[in-house]
C-alpha cells in the first residue's frame, strides 16, 4: 500500500483543470459536420472547412485541450462558434520559429522554438494585434518570392489570426441588441425589452411595413429615420458576423450562397422573412442555447433540415455526406500505416527469406495500402466529378497508387520479391509526401479539392493528357527506384553472387522505361494538342512542356543507347536513376521557376526538397560510377576477344 | 566516292548520332528552360531552339549544335536510320510507324515555323473587324487621311524596318505617292516624350518631342517600337520629319501633292476572309471567388453577306477559312459592373493545325505495336520462370 502511494507521490503533478463546458455529443458533432457550406467556389461539408482551418492553424486535424479532452476539427469549430471565450484559450496556433513572435512583440517565455500558442497568448492586447496587422501590411507589399522565412510565416499567422477572429465573432449578432426603442412607435412595435439578435426584427417586418404605411407622411418620415438607425446597427452586426456561406439562395439561378448579411438582406427583400428569416432565427437559437443541449439539438435539427432541403433543391447536397465519410475514412493515413507495416515485414523477411507467412504478410499489407490509396482516389473522383488528376496534390496520390499497383503486378509475374519490397517503400514515401503537401495546400488553397481555373475546366483533357502524362511520371520514378536499387545493391554487395537478381532488376527497369515512354510521348503530344485547342499553338517551349519533352528525350536516349549497345545493365541503371531526377524536375521544379503558362502549381519550400533529392540522386550515380571504375581498375585485364565486338559504354 | 557516301550514310543513320542528338536536344531544352527565368521566352527560344549553334558558358563551357541544326540532323537520322536503312520486317513494323509519326510531328513544326501567322483580335461588344494584328511584327502604313470608305494603304513590312538602327536609313518610293519616305532610327522599345534636360534623347528632337529608349522587355509583345520618318515632297522638295511611336491612337499627318497623308507605325495586320462581330462577352467566376470559371464570347461570323452566330470559349475555338480564333483574354480588368467589356481572341493561321494530332495517333499506335508484344512476351517468360522455381514467395 505504501509503495504505490510513494510512487504516486513521485509522479509529476498535472494541475487539474475543469472542463468549461460539457463535451459535445457525437451525434451533434456528426450533424454539424454534415452541414453544407459554400467555400472556395464549391459546396462542401462544414467538416471539411473545419479540418482545413484547423490544419492551417495547428498543422494537425485534432488536438487535446488543457483539460484532456481530444477535439476533432468539427468539435473545435463548434467551440469557436458557440464557446468563443473557451476557444480563444486553445493552443492551436503552431509557430515554428519564435522570431515570428518577436517580430510583433508577442514572445512567450518558457516555450520551445517550435510550439503552439493560444489566441489569447498571441494577441494579448489591442496594441499587440495592431502590431501584428501592421507587420502583415508591410509584408503584403513584398513580392512573395522575396519574403524572408520569418516574414512568410508571420504573414500566414496574421491571416490565420484574422480568420480565427471571424469564426469567434460569427454569432455575435445573436447576442447584441438593436436600438429599437427610440420612438413610441417603435416601442409599440417591438416592446420595451431590448431587441436581441436580428430574427426578432425580421419577424416584425411585415407588420411594421403595414403600420408604417398607415402613418401620415410626416410621422412616417420621422419613423423611417429612426428605423434607419436600427437598420444601420443591424447592418453592422450582420456584416461583422458574416464568416460562413451557410445560406443557399432559394433562387437556383443564383450561384453564390449567402453569408449572414446576404441572408438577412434576402429576408428583408421579401414580403415575409421566409426561409432565410427562419434560418437566421435557427442560428440565433443555436447561439443562445449551447448549454441547453436538448434545445440546442432541436435548433440544430431545424437548421440542418432547412439548409439541406435548400441545398438538395439546388442539387448541391448529394456529395456532402460522402465527403464527410471520405475524410473520416482517412484513407491515405491508413495507406501509410499499411505501407510502413509492409516495409517492416519486408525488412524482417530479408532475415528469414524462406518464410511464406512473412511473404504473405507483405503481400497483404502492401495490397491493403494500395487498396486504401485506390479507394481514396476513386472517392475523390466521385466527389469532384473529375478524372483522378486535376491538381498537383492529386498527382502524388495517383502516382503512388500506380507505382504500387505496377510493383505488385510485376511481383505477381516475377515472384522475385524485388518489386514487392519496393511497393511499400515507394508507397510510404508517396503517402508521406502527400501528407506534407496537404499541409501546404491547407495554407495556400485551403482545400485539396479546389476550384479550377477556366482553362483546366475540361474533363476530357484532364482524363486524357493529364492522366497519361502522370502515368509517364509514375513509370519514370519507378524505373528510377529500380535503377537506384541496382546501383545501391551492387555497391553494398547485396546478393553479390546472384547475377540473375540484377538481370531481373534490369529487365524490370527496361520494361518500366518502355511503359513510361509510351505514356510520356502520348501524354506530351496530347498536351500539345490541348494547347492547340486552348492557346492556338501546339508547342511554345513553355517550361512545363519542356519538362515533359525532357522525360521523352531522356527515355528515348535510354532506349537508343541500349539498342545501340552503348549501355548494359550498369548504364541502364545509371540512366534510369538520372531519368528520375528529370521526372522530379518536370513534375515539381518547372512550376517553381515563376515563368510560363503552367505556373499554377507554385509551392513554397519545394526547391530545397528538390535540391536534396537531386543531390542524393547524383551522389548515388557518381558513387556507382566511381565504384565501377575502382572495380575495373582492381580486376584482372580481360582476355582479348572477351567483348565479342560489342561496344561497352558505361 | 561510294565508300565515302556509304560511310556518311552509316554515320547519319547510326544509333551513335541518334544518341548524341537526343542528348544535345535534352541539354538545349534544359538550358533553354532555365534561361527563360531571367531572359524571357522569346530570347530563350531564339538562342536555343531557333539557332544553328549555341555557346553555353555555365555550368560548364560548351559549344553545342543549336535547335535548328540538332532537329535538322535528327530528322535526317530518323529518316535514314528509322525509315530507309532499318530492316523491314514484322518485328520492326512498330518502330517504322513510330518514326513515321515523329517525322510527321517534325514536319508539322517546320510547316508551322515557315507558313503560319499568329496574332490577336480585340473587339468591344458591338464592334466588328475582318483583320487581326500580329503580337510583335511591325509595319508602316501610309494612307490618304481624307479618304472615306475603303482606304488604300501603302505598307512597308517588318523586315524593312527592324534593321534601321545605328544610323542606317532606307528610302521608299511609290509611283502612287507624291513623296519619298526615308525611315530610320528604329528602336525596339521606346516612348515619345517632350524633350527635357534630364534625359538623353534616342532620336532627333522633332517638334519638342523625342524618343526615350526603354529597356527591351524579354516578353517581346510588351515592347513598343519607334521610328523616325523623313518625308520629301517630290514636286517641291519640301521635307518634314516625324516621330512614329508605335501603338499611338492617332497617326502622324503631313501635306503633300495637295493632300493630307497619314503615316503610322503599327503591329502588322492580316486580313481575314470573313468578319467577326462581338455580340456579347461573359466572364463567370467560381461562386464567391475572384477566380474565373469560364470566359465566353458570342460572336457573329459575317461572310459574303451571310451571318452566323458562333460561341467561342476556352478550349472551344472557332475554326474557319484556314484560321482558328481562340478565346484569349478580356478587359478592362477590374471594370465595375456595366462597363463595356472587350474580348481578345488569339488568331492563328497554321496549315499544319491538325498534324500533331495525327502524329500522336500514329506514334501511339507504333508504340503499342512495339511494346505490347514485348510486354506479352515478358509476362509469359516471367510467369514461366516463376512457375519453374516453384512459385517461391
Amino acid at each position: 500500500v505504501i509503495l504505490p502511494a510513494l510512487l504516486l507521490a513521485l509522479l509529476p503533478v498535472t494541475p487539474f483543470q475543469e472542463a468549461p463546458r460539457a463535451p459535445w455529443a457525437p451525434e451533434l458533432v456528426e450533424q454539424f459536420a454534415t452541414l453544407p457550406v459554400q467555400d472556395g467556389g464549391r459546396v462542401k461539408p462544414l467538416d471539411t472547412v473545419a479540418q482545413f482551418q484547423l490544419l492551417r492553424l495547428n498543422g494537425k486535424r485534432s488536438f487535446e485541450t488543457a483539460w484532456g479532452e481530444k477535439l476533432d476539427s468539427t468539435a473545435w469549430l463548434m467551440d469557436c462558434l458557440f464557446y468563443p471565450e473557451v476557444a480563444r484559450g486553445y493552443r492551436v496556433f503552431l509557430v515554428r520559429d519564435q522570431a515570428v513572435l518577436e517580430a510583433f512583440g508577442a514572445r512567450v517565455e518558457g516555450r520551445k522554438k517550435s510550439d503552439r500558442y493560444s489566441y489569447d497568448e498571441l494577441v494579448s492586447s489591442r496594441e499587440r494585434r495592431e502590431q501584428l496587422l501592421s507587420e502583415a501590411g508591410r509584408i503584403h507589399e513584398i513580392d512573395e518570392r522575396q519574403r524572408s522565412s520569418v516574414d512568410a510565416q508571420l504573414y500566414i499567422l496574421a491571416v490565420n489570426v484574422r480568420d480565427f477572429e471571424n469564426l469567434l465573432h460569427a454569432l455575435d449578432f445573436a447576442h447584441d441588441s438593436l436600438p429599437a426603442v427610440s420612438t413610441p412607435f417603435l416601442l409599440e412595435q417591438f416592446g420595451s425589452e431590448p431587441l436581441v439578435g436580428v430574427a426578432g426584427f425580421l419577424e416584425h417586418l411585415p407588420k411594421l411595413r403595414e403600420r408604417l404605411g398607415a402613418l401620415d407622411p410626416a410621422s412616417q418620415k420621422a419613423e423611417v429615420a429612426a428605423l434607419g438607425d436600427v437598420s444601420q446597427r443591424l447592418y453592422e452586426l450582420v456584416t461583422a458576423s458574416s464568416a460562413l456561406a451557410l445560406f443557399p439562395p432559394e433562387d437556383a439561378a443564383q450561384p453564390t450562397w449567402y453569408l449572414l448579411d446576404g441572408a438577412v438582406e434576402a429576408a428583408f427583400a421579401g414580403h415575409e422573412p421566409g426561409v432565410m428569416g427562419a434560418l437566421v432565427a435557427d442560428m440565433e437559437a443555436l447561439a443562445r442555447t449551447p448549454d441547453e443541449r436538448v434545445a440546442f439539438a432541436s435548433a440544430l435539427d431545424d437548421f440542418h433540415g432547412r439548409v439541406t432541403a435548400l441545398a438538395r433543391g439546388r442539387g448541391e447536397y448529394d456529395k456532402v455526406p460522402l465527403e464527410v465519410r471520405f475524410y473520416r475514412g482517412d484513407y491515405f493515413t491508413r495507406a501509410l500505416v499499411f505501407f510502413l507495416l509492409a516495409f517492416v515485414l519486408v525488412a524482417v523477411s530479408w532475415m528469414a527469406p524462406s518464410s511464406r507467412w512473412l511473404a504473405a504478410g507483405v503481400w497483404t499489407t502492401a495490397g491493403l495500402g494500395t487498396l486504401f490509396v485506390v479507394v481514396g482516389v476513386v472517392l475523390r473522383c466521385i466527389i469532384r466529378e473529375r478524372p483522378p488528376v486535376s491538381t498537383l496534390y492529386e498527382t502524388i496520390l495517383f502516382i503512388t497508387g500506380c507505382i504500387t499497383i505496377v510493383c505488385l503486378a510485376i511481383e505477381w509475374m516475377q515472384r522475385g520479391r524485388i518489386a514487392l519490397a519496393l511497393a511499400p517503400i515507394l508507397g510510404a514515401a508517396g503517402m508521406f509526401l502527400a501528407m506534407k503537401y496537404e499541409l501546404k495546400e491547407a495554407v495556400t488553397a485551403r482545400d485539396t479539392m479546389p476550384s479550377l481555373v477556366a482553362v483546366l475546366d475540361t474533363n476530357f483533357w484532364l482524363a486524357t493528357h493529364v492522366t497519361t502524362i502522370t502515368l509517364g511520371y509514375a513509370a519514370g520514378l519507378l524505373a528510377a527506384a529500380l535503377g537506384n536499387l541496382w546501383l545501391l545493391g551492387k555497391m553494398v554487395g547485396l546478393k553479390r553472387n546472384d547475377a540473375a537478381f540484377y538481370r531481373s532488376i534490369s529487365r524490370m527497369t527496361y520494361g518500366v522505361v518502355c511503359f513510361g515512354l509510351i505514356f510520356s510521348v502520348v501524354g506530351t503530344i496530347l498536351g500539345g494538342v490541348w494547347a492547340n485547342y486552348s492557346w492556338g499553338r501546339f508547342w511554345g517551349w513553355d517550361p512545363k512542356e519542356n519538362g515533359a519533352l525532357l522525360i521523352c528525350l531522356a527515355e528515348l536516349f535510354i532506349l537508343h543507347a541500349r539498342m545501340g549497345g552503348y549501355v548494359r545493365e550498369h548504364g541502364l541503371a545509371v540512366l534510369a536513376a538520372l531519368n528520375g531526377l528529370c521526372v522530379a524536375f518536370s513534375w515539381w521544379h518547372v512550376n517553381n521557376l515563376g515563368v510560363g503558362l503552367h505556373s499554377y502549381g507554385k509551392t513554397e519550400g519545394v526547391i530545397l526538397a528538390l535540391t536534396t533529392y537531386y543531390g542524393i540522386g547524383a551522389a548515388i550515380v557518381v558513387a556507382s560510377l566511381l565504384w565501377r571504375q575502382w572495380g575495373r581498375a582492381s580486376a584482372p585485364a580481360p582476355a582479348v576477344g572477351d567483348r565479342k565486338g560489342l561496344p561497352t559504354g558505361a | 566516292v561510294k565508300r565515302v557516301f556509304g560511310g556518311l550514310a552509316r554515320l547519319l543513320s547510326s544509333y551513335g548520332l541518334a544518341c548524341f542528338l537526343l542528348l544535345n536536344l535534352f541539354l538545349l531544352t534544359l538550358f533553354g528552360t532555365l534561361y527563360q527565368v531571367d531572359n524571357g521566352l522569346y530570347v530563350a527560344q531564339k538562342r536555343y531552339f531557333e539557332s544553328w549553334w549555341v555557346v553555353q558558358r555555365s555550368p560548364v563551357p560548351l559549344v553545342m549544335p543549336g535547335g535548328l541544326t540538332c532537329m535538322g540532323l535528327l530528322s535526317l537520322n530518323l529518316f535514314l536510320g528509322g525509315l530507309v536503312r532499318i530492316r523491314k520486317s514484322a518485328r520492326t513494323a512498330g518502330v517504322i510507324v513510330i518514326h513515321l509519326g515523329v517525322a510527321l510531328l517534325l514536319a508539322s513544326g517546320l510547316v508551322k515555323l515557315q507558313f503560319s501567322d499568329d496574332g490577336n483580335l480585340r473587339l468591344y461588344e458591338g464592334e466588328q473587324s475582318d483583320e487581326f494584328e500580329s503580337y510583335y511584327l511591325w509595319e508602316v502604313a501610309v494612307w490618304d487621311a481624307a479618304a472615306t470608305g475603303p482606304v488604300e494603304e501603302h505598307l512597308i513590312p517588318h523586315e524593312q524596318l527592324v534593321d534601321l538602327s545605328e544610323g542606317r536609313t532606307r528610302r521608299f518610293t511609290s509611283p502612287a505617292l507624291p513623296f519619298e519616305l526615308e525611315l530610320g532610327n528604329f528602336l525596339v522599345n521606346c516612348r515619345a516624350m517632350p524633350k527635357g534636360d534630364r534625359w538623353e534623347a534616342a532620336s532627333p528632337v522633332i517638334g519638342g518631342y523625342a524618343f526615350l529608349a526603354q529597356p527591351v522587355d524579354p516578353e517581346r509583345e510588351r515592347n513598343a517600337a519607334g521610328l523616325v520618318a523623313r518625308v520629301s515632297d517630290r514636286a517641291t522638295g519640301a521635307t518634314s520629319q516625324h516621330l512614329l511611336p508605335a501603338l499611338e491612337m492617332y497617326p502622324a499627318t503631313f501635306e503633300s501633292g495637295g493632300k493630307t497623308w497619314a503615316i503610322a507605325l503599327r503591329h502588322k495586320r492580316y486580313p481575314m476572309p470573313f468578319a467577326i462581330r462581338l455580340e456579347d462577352f461573359r466572364k463567370e467566376d467560381h461562386p464567391g471567388m475572384n477566380l474565373a470559371k469560364s470566359f465566353e464570347s458570342d460572336v457573329v461570323k459575317v461572310e459574303g453577306g451571310a451571318a452566323q452566330k458562333v460561341r467561342i470559349q476556352m478550349n472551344e475555338p472557332l475554326r474557319h477559312g484556314g484560321l482558328v480564333l481562340f478565346q484569349s483574354s478580356w478587359g478592362p480588368e477590374g471594370a465595375p459592373p456595366g462597363t463595356p467589356l472587350f474580348s481578345v481572341f488569339s488568331v492563328v493561321r497554321n496549315p499544319s493545325d491538325f498534324w500533331p494530332l495525327y502524329s500522336c495517333i500514329v506514334i501511339g499506335l507504333g508504340l503499342l505495336l512495339v511494346f505490347l508484344p514485348k510486354l506479352w512476351r515478358f509476362v509469359l517468360s516471367q510467369r514461366a520462370r516463376a512457375q519453374s522455381v516453384g512459385g517461391v514467395s
